[in-house]
């Protein structure tokens, strides 16, 4: 295992908290398709609708991206 | 909402984004020993509590480490408080024999000086390999190459006994923080700190913090007063076997009783005006009722999201006091309306 971090961009915005912690384990999966989010925040919002969104997640050692 | 539980506040300054108020050594803990005065419950993380070797107990305070924190605000999990937890300190096998004397002297200290349960230490058979980083927001970020060695030494401490983890990881030396120090900019190695713990929290589901080891200079310079509690002593760990002693332990729903705290008896949540992309105000924003949010615009940091950006009904007070008088009102089922200016 190893603990990496992602800064993304995600568009639209979610409505809720489930659907903002599920956009972003998708865009997680799309470049580490094993990664367990550990902790993210959205930083910023773009206009009109981009949330940009650090995220530090978990990957088994074994896989790539 | 004002209800019959006792009135409880949650109170964020997410860790390593340059928090005006909170971004430094315990620099927040004024404002939680004034808050904690006016309501029942004050649930906040050890970014707040924590001073290195400045710390100080608030009996109506739980100390609970951000991944926590989290779960509680998703309603996953709930807060049992308790008189005294047993202390597993889990310790990087990178740290020096020198290092590590210091830090076995701060927890015979808390045994013998406080009186606290730190009977269990535990040394990783690897290094954590811990490397520092910085998000694009400018926020302190940070990777693990060896997360299973710290899992592997927690999993051990908690086989002992441990009932709360305190982590001590090996950081740098060679850290750029000269503007830290002066009381500027982004706290290089908190964002790290949190992930540590989070990593701990989310495979244990236990109470914990971490304290960072590092060698601190042997020649004194003037730092300003938010970051001189980081420099009146050899380690960072007393406020984290200090707050982690009495750290409510987390239960899950199916394991709860009516006395434990939900997240449905938050009453009010108060964070920096630009901070509110938080996983916490998120997921309390969409609890019915959600509590009162209040945003201090005060607290500037590196972060960019207003309440309004992410549909939080936030009401905007320009300081903590501000604040605190908003919460004396809400708690005492006064109408903020009848309390707060009006600008036309």
């Amino acid at each position: 295992m190893r603990v990496l971090s992602l800064d993304l961009e995600l568009s639209p915005l979610p409505t809720n908290f489930a659907r903002w912690e599920e956009a972003i384990a998708r865009s997680c999966h799309d470049i580490y398709p094993d990664a367990q989010l550990l902790r993210w925040a959205v930083t910023g919002i773009d206009a009109p609708s981009t949330a940009r969104v650090e995220v530090v997640f978990t990957q088994l050692a074994s896989s790539s991206s | 909402m004002i209800g019959h539980h006792p009135y409880t506040a949650v109170m964020l300054v997410p860790t390593g984004i340059g928090a005006s108020v909170g971004g430094y050594a315990g620099d927040a803990l004024p404002i939680a020993r004034t808050l904690a005065a006016a309501v029942d419950r004050l649930i906040t993380h050890p970014n707040v509590l924590n001073g290195a070797s400045a710390f100080w107990p608030i009996p109506n305070a739980l100390y609970v480490e951000g991944f926590g924190l989290d779960r509680f605000c998703q309603g996953n999990l709930q807060l049992r408080p308790t008189r005294a937890n047993r202390v597993g300190v889990v310790f990087d096998c990178a740290i020096e024999p020198d290092l590590r004397l210091r830090h076995d002297h701060a927890i015979q200290a808390a045994r013998a000086t406080l009186g606290l349960d730190v009977a269990i230490a535990v040394e990783s058979d690897r290094p954590f390999g811990v490397e520092l980083t910085t998000f694009a927001s400018g926020a302190s970020g940070g990777s693990l190459t060896a997360p299973d060695a710290l899992l592997q030494a927690a999993k051990k401490a908690l086989a002992k006994g441990a009932e709360a983890l305190a982590i001590v990881a090996r950081f740098p030396d060679d850290i750029e923080a000269d503007d830290y120090v002066q009381g500027r900019g982004v706290d290089p190695v908190a964002g790290l700190e949190a992930i540590l713990s989070h990593l701990v929290a989310r495979e244990f589901g236990v109470p914990c913090a971490h304290a960072p080891a590092i060698r601190l200079d042997s020649t004194p310079v003037r730092v300003s007063d938010r970051a001189a509690a980081e420099e009146i002593g050899f380690t960072f760990l007393p406020c984290v076997l200090a707050g982690l002693s009495r750290a409510p332990q987390w239960i899950p729903n199916e394991r709860s009783t009516p006395a434990d705290i939900s997240a449905s008896e938050v009453d009010v949540a108060i964070a920096p005006a630009t901070a509110f992309g938080s996983p916490a105000l998120l997921a309390l924003n969409d609890r019915t009722p959600a509590p009162l949010f209040v945003a201090i615009r005060e607290n500037t940091s590196v972060m960019q999201v207003a309440p309004e950006q992410v549909n939080i009904p936030a009401i905007y007070v320009s300081s903590y006091l501000e604040a605190i008088g908003l919460v004396t009102a809400h708690r005492a089922g006064i109408a903020l309306d009848a309390v707060m200016p009006v600008f036309p």
